[in-house]
């Protein structure tokens, strides 16, 4: 079995997942649970995005300052991309301190 | 035609974000894919047919440990089981609208990202969406290249924290939608539980989705929406 097999078996098993919803009968999935998925999958990845991103001290508190502003920049209803461009230049500006 | 042109660019657009924090993480896994001895063309395929950050990462590993290709191939099975779930939550809640066809395309593209913003939004027609998946496929692919050819060269601290962004304003968005219901239990429990199971990898990070997503349907009123987004 070859690298080329490989990538090409790991691509059909993860399309066929990725398609489940499309190929499976709803009725055969119960439907509540499903409405609060995708909360579930934003706070998880949130946490372990941020939970990732703890390295060294700077980046540490790099980390917990751009969470901050980007917090306020959502609360005041910035655009998705100045929250993002914030959050960057925050972290990035206390990372590369010293 | 326009129209549909407005859209997709619509959504490429709306996907920005996601692509600013692709792109320092695809050139990583190109630079440590031929550093593991993964031609460049077999890195570019995988993230072409692929397309899942962190199966690829531990398929990387495992193939620089020389593990039996079936352990490889079951791994990326098992990191990604999680788009079994967001499939059937997008399908059931986002992409119904759609003829089957345009339903088993934008299922390529369903990652976590897309899928977050996707569901945070009002419902958009077919292009828009598209857009959104191209857009974010093809700066995974674009990234893997740079980073077959550049290696680790370009520092990725300035952009390190535009995915992390991304979620938080998404959650942000998403508690406001919920105000007034007992999210703050909900919350709590949600952290407590991604930080309990991270040690377990992304097998961990379906654990908690999945733990989240029973709890807050035990304890909070059906949602009207997934949570729309205020743009």
């Amino acid at each position: 079995m070859n690298f080329w097999w490989m990538v090409f078996l790991a691509g059909v098993g993860t399309y066929l997942m990725r398609s489940v919803g499309v190929w499976l009968p709803p009725q055969w999935v119960p439907s509540r649970w499903l409405a609060f998925l995708p909360l579930a999958v934003i706070l998880v990845m949130a946490v372990s995005s941020l939970a990732s991103s703890i390295g060294a001290d700077r980046e540490t508190w790099g980390m917990a300052i751009a969470t901050v502003a980007v917090i306020v920049a959502s609360l005041k209803q910035l655009p998705l991309f100045a929250c993002i461009a914030i959050g960057c230049g925050v972290f990035g500006a206390i990372a590369s301190l010293g | 035609m326009t129209g549909v042109m407005n859209d997709f660019c619509r959504g490429g657009l709306r996907a920005s974000g996601i692509v600013v924090g692709f792109l320092p993480t695809a050139i990583s896994f190109g630079a440590i894919a031929v550093q593991a001895g993964v031609p460049n063309g077999g890195a570019i395929a995988m993230s072409v047919w692929v397309f899942a950050g962190a199966s690829q990462f531990a398929a990387i590993e495992a193939i620089r440990q020389n593990l039996p290709w079936l352990s490889i191939v079951l791994t990326v099975l098992i990191i990604n089981l999680r788009h079994i779930p967001m499939s059937l939550a997008a399908c059931r809640l986002v992409y119904n609208r759609f003829p089957r066809w345009q339903r088993w395309l934008l299922a390529h593209g369903l990652v976590d990202e897309t899928f977050a913003l996707e569901l945070s939004e009002e419902l958009r027609p077919f292009p828009y969406y598209l857009g959104m998946h191209i857009a974010c496929w093809a700066s995974w692919v674009a990234g893997t290249w740079i980073g077959c050819l550049v290696g680790m060269q370009i520092p990725d601290r300035w952009l390190k924290f535009a995915l992390p962004s991304l979620f938080l304003y998404l959650l942000i968005n998403a508690i406001q939608a919920l105000r007034g219901r007992a999210i703050w239990p909900v919350l709590a429990a949600g952290i407590a539980l991604t930080l309990a199971t991270s040690r377990f990898g992304s097998t961990g990070v379906l654990v908690a989705i999945l733990g989240v997503a029973v709890l807050a349907t035990v304890l909070l009123e059906q949602p009207d929406t997934a949570g729309e987004v205020k743009e």
